[in-house]
């Protein structure tokens, strides 16, 4: 079955998080594995546009904040694009993001840049 | 409302879906379009939200389906008004993405990251007199005697000093740049030859040196591991951190609308 190990170096295995119970992994390895998740199910893949907006200003701000500026300022470029992208797919008003990816709370508006 | 929530397009397919709940708790069902198929559940927010419970879950579906069959994973937080909204839309771009599930049917995407190890001594942005930049000229610092002058002097000397600043550091930036082109290529290129494509990144960061995904036969992800664990063994000062299988995210050509690079 598929894992998300880090394939290689000296990290154990990783759980996969399908099940209700999930073995706790050091934190560093969930970091670098969320990473790759971030940057691959929010910036990648096969994009329609459907007909209700992803809301870019309910993502978790705290945990993207800290970690799209290590691995993909790109990813933090395109995901702006992409929100200015998608205005007026039944979402009333802009999306704006302005934040620096520095900051480490949530902005009040949901913001980030 | 009620909408739907696309999480995969697979091939039409017997197959039983993997036994997991959608996002919201509710069940999964399969949305047959011609010769495709889309991975759905109900949804009843428009909110999505995209916390990191809701993104290991909609990971985990994916996976679970690529597990026995050719899947394009979608974008996290699609969602339609109904079902003829989400055939159309299938529809409409059927012959790409059924172009993209055979390219990428028996195939998964491996990551890898290729860090510089912050114990080495300067790295690649460091000032060592043994740097080919040591040929360049000095940047304008503030400890050299003669920018005391220089900032007492006329605007118009301040300008161009500031101009041989930059000028000086582009150069060095580009220099960076190919060294560690250079030193990736190392790396990159025998992985590549294991791989079906590739994408990849250099120098995102200072210390994140290539970033790259690679389409990878599924019986060739052992070969392509051990490949990965010779070159760190190889290269003492970097860290490769190679992951996945991941679905191919980076490898579906579909893109509405296009990007440059994307």
């Amino acid at each position: 079955m598929s894992q998300h190990p880090p394939l290689t170096g000296n990290i154990p295995p990783q759980q996969k998080n399908k099940q209700k119970t999930v073995v706790p992994l050091a934190a560093k390895e969930k970091e670098i594995t969320l990473l790759d998740l971030l940057d691959r199910i929010l910036n990648k893949g096969v994009i329609l546009y459907g007909d209700v907006t992803l809301s870019v200003a309910d993502i978790d701000l705290v945990f993207l904040s800290l970690k799209v500026l290590l691995t993909s300022v790109e990813t933090a470029e395109k995901m702006k694009r992409a929100a200015t992208v998608r205005l007026g797919a039944g979402v009333g008003g802009a999306v704006t993001i302005e934040a620096p990816v520095e900051s480490k709370s949530p902005p009040k508006t949901g913001t980030i840049s | 409302m009620a909408a739907l929530y696309l999480y995969a397009i697979t091939d039409r397919t017997a197959a039983p879906l993997p036994d997991l709940a959608g996002l919201e708790d509710a069940p999964l069902y399969q949305l047959a379009c011609q010769d495709l198929m889309g991975v759905m559940s109900a949804v009843t927010t428009t909110q999505i939200q995209a916390t990191e419970s809701n993104l290991w879950q909609h990971e985990a579906i994916v996976e679970a389906l690529m597990a026995d069959r050719a899947v394009l994973p979608v974008r996290f937080g699609t969602v339609f008004a109904n079902e003829a909204a989400a055939q159309a839309e299938l529809l409409a771009h059927q012959a790409d993405l059924l172009a993209s599930l055979n390219r990428v049917r028996g195939r998964v995407e491996l990551g890898l990251r290729i860090l510089l190890n912050p114990t080495k001594g300067g790295g690649l942005s460091s000032d060592e007199p043994t740097s080919p930049v040591a040929s360049l000229p000095e940047p304008v610092t503030n400890d050299q005697p003669e920018n005391v002058a220089l900032k007492q002097s006329a605007p118009a000397s301040r300008g161009r000093a500031y101009l041989m600043t930059r000028l000086a550091e582009e150069q060095r930036a580009r220099i960076e740049r190919q060294q560690t082109g250079a030193q990736v290529a190392e790396i990159h290129m025998p992985l590549a030859r294991l791989a079906v494509d590739s994408v990849q990144q250099v120098l995102v960061t200072p210390r994140l040196l290539l970033t790259a995904a690679y389409l990878v036969e599924r019986n060739q992800v052992e070969v392509f591991r051990q490949a990965v664990v010779a070159l760190s063994d190889a290269h003492p000062d970097l860290s490769l951190l190679c992951t996945g299988p991941w679905p191919p995210y980076n490898f579906v050509d579909l893109h509405a609308p296009v990007e440059p690079g994307g």
